[in-house]
């Protein structure tokens, strides 16, 4: 019995082997055939489950790979806003430190800006304290210049006519955002871009008052009345002009935080002036 | 619709598919010929079923469709005057004879699955009759290499004729 089966068996495999050929008979091969003369439309997922998990497979790995890349490059914005009357102070990423004057805002891609594109975006008035990091400079660029620096604090103020920037450390380059030549401003030295010029220029009128906005504290060296009328137009947000002209008067003082009626009640008194704020159109 | 849906087709289509071409190659001794047959039956049996006719047993109906087509190609065609193998099957049962077709169609797919260099030494062998020393010449092995490889393969589709007949004989 078992040499009869065996003796079968080499039969079988003679008669397949005899006929065998590479390809032929392929029941895959032949129902796409069938399928093609028939009309039949072929699912590819229903082909069989060993490829519908692989395709699964491969649909989750597109998926995350999409979902990481666009993860990554994927843009952030952080915008900050100060109200009126409030100074905002801002923590970037990288430690450097933003001080908003009252109505600005800055904005900085938040994932570029941690992968070394130390960027921001200015409006208004801020002073900046920038952590040094020669790799990767910080540049905050205005609707009109651009300021590049490694490590240093500065302000920059920006209105509808002018940009008006203040070094108090370091070095910054300052150019136009049309990129013009820069120019180099050390400790110290101020700068500003009118529209008017179309360029930077440097800024000699006094800066004693410039980060007045952040001191609460006012102070006059032997200013003029062309200055004092600036300052506090700048520090108290108005527009100041003087209603009596009396020669060339000039003012020693400092003023710790007091209210605008007054800081000119004194220097009205003392001067023997009229400095009045100039009703908004 | 009556009947066999798609899916249930395509399955039975797969599954059929080599031991009914093994089946009819036992007739028709021509591997072409009993491609076209099996197409045919198949594309009978689907038409059948589109336009509305109950296929009972698709299995039992195919095999009877693929004989008879079998049979009246061989009838037909000059270079088949009755083949020897014919009164061989007819001895068996037509049960037995589709057992038989599918424990042909699991050595060819054995075959299929042999590794390249095993699968040439095999089909040089029993396929083309040639001697160890000739296929060992032929593709610069030594004979004992051939032997070797022979004895694997045929272990190999041996096994797959063992596991059918221990699911025979001992259902235990």
């Amino acid at each position: 019995m078992k040499n009869e089966q065996e003796d079968k068996t080499e039969k079988r495999i003679r008669f397949v082997a005899k006929h065998y050929r590479e390809d032929a008979i392929d029941e895959n091969k032949a129902w796409q055939v069938f399928s093609e003369k028939k009309g039949i439309k072929q699912r590819r997922f229903t082909l069989s489950h060993y490829w519908q998990a692989i395709a699964a497979a491969i649909l989750v790995c597109f998926a995350l790979s999409t979902w990481y890349y666009l993860e990554n490059v994927k843009e952030e914005w952080l915008i900050v806003v100060s109200d009126s009357g409030q100074i905002k102070k801002v923590f970037l990423p990288d430690s450097s430190m933003i001080v908003m004057a009252e109505n600005s805002s800055i904005k900085y891609n938040l994932i570029g800006f941690k992968k070394g594109n130390r960027d921001v975006e200015l409006k208004g008035k801020a002073f900046f304290q920038v952590k040094r990091d020669e790799d990767s400079p910080f540049s905050v660029s205005t609707a009109k210049t651009v300021v590049k620096v490694l490590g240093t604090s500065f302000q920059l103020n920006e209105k509808t006519d002018r940009t008006a920037l203040y070094v108090s450390t370091g070095k910054v380059a300052f150019a136009s955002i049309e990129g013009d030549e820069e120019m180099i401003l050390t400790e110290g030295m101020s700068a500003i871009y009118t529209d008017r010029d179309g360029v930077v220029m440097e800024d000699a009128t006094d800066k004693s008052n410039v980060l007045a906005w952040q001191t609460k504290e006012l102070h006059f060296n032997n200013a003029s009345l062309e200055q004092i009328v600036r300052d506090l137009s700048e520090y108290y947000g108005v527009e100041i002009v003087n209603r009596l002209d009396n020669g060339n008067k000039h003012l020693t003082a400092s003023f710790n935080d007091l209210s605008l009626d007054e800081t000119l009640l004194i220097i009205n008194q003392t001067l023997d002036v009229h400095l009045v704020v100039q009703p908004a159109d | 619709m009556t009947g066999i849906s798609l899916q249930e087709f395509e399955r039975s289509f797969k599954s059929l598919y080599k031991p009914l071409c093994l089946y009819s190659l036992r007739i028709t001794e021509s591997l072409d010929d009993t491609e076209d047959i099996v197409q045919q039956a198949f594309s009978d049996a689907w038409d059948k079923s589109r336009g509305g006719v109950v296929i009972d047993n698709l299995k039992a109906y195919l095999y009877r469709a693929v004989y008879n087509r079998s049979l009246s190609f061989v009838s037909q065609s000059p270079s088949h005057q009755t083949t020897e193998e014919l009164p061989d099957m007819e001895d068996t049962s037509e049960d037995e004879q589709i057992y038989e077709a599918e424990r042909n169609a699991r050595l060819w797919r054995a075959i299929d699955n042999l590794p390249p260099a095993r699968k040439t030494i095999f089909l040089m062998s029993k396929r083309d009759g040639m001697k160890y020393r000739e296929i060992a010449e032929k593709l610069e092995l030594s004979v004992k290499t051939v032997e070797n490889q022979m004895g694997k393969a045929l272990k190999a589709l041996r096994e797959t004729a063992v596991r059918i007949y221990t699911f025979l004989f001992c259902p235990a």
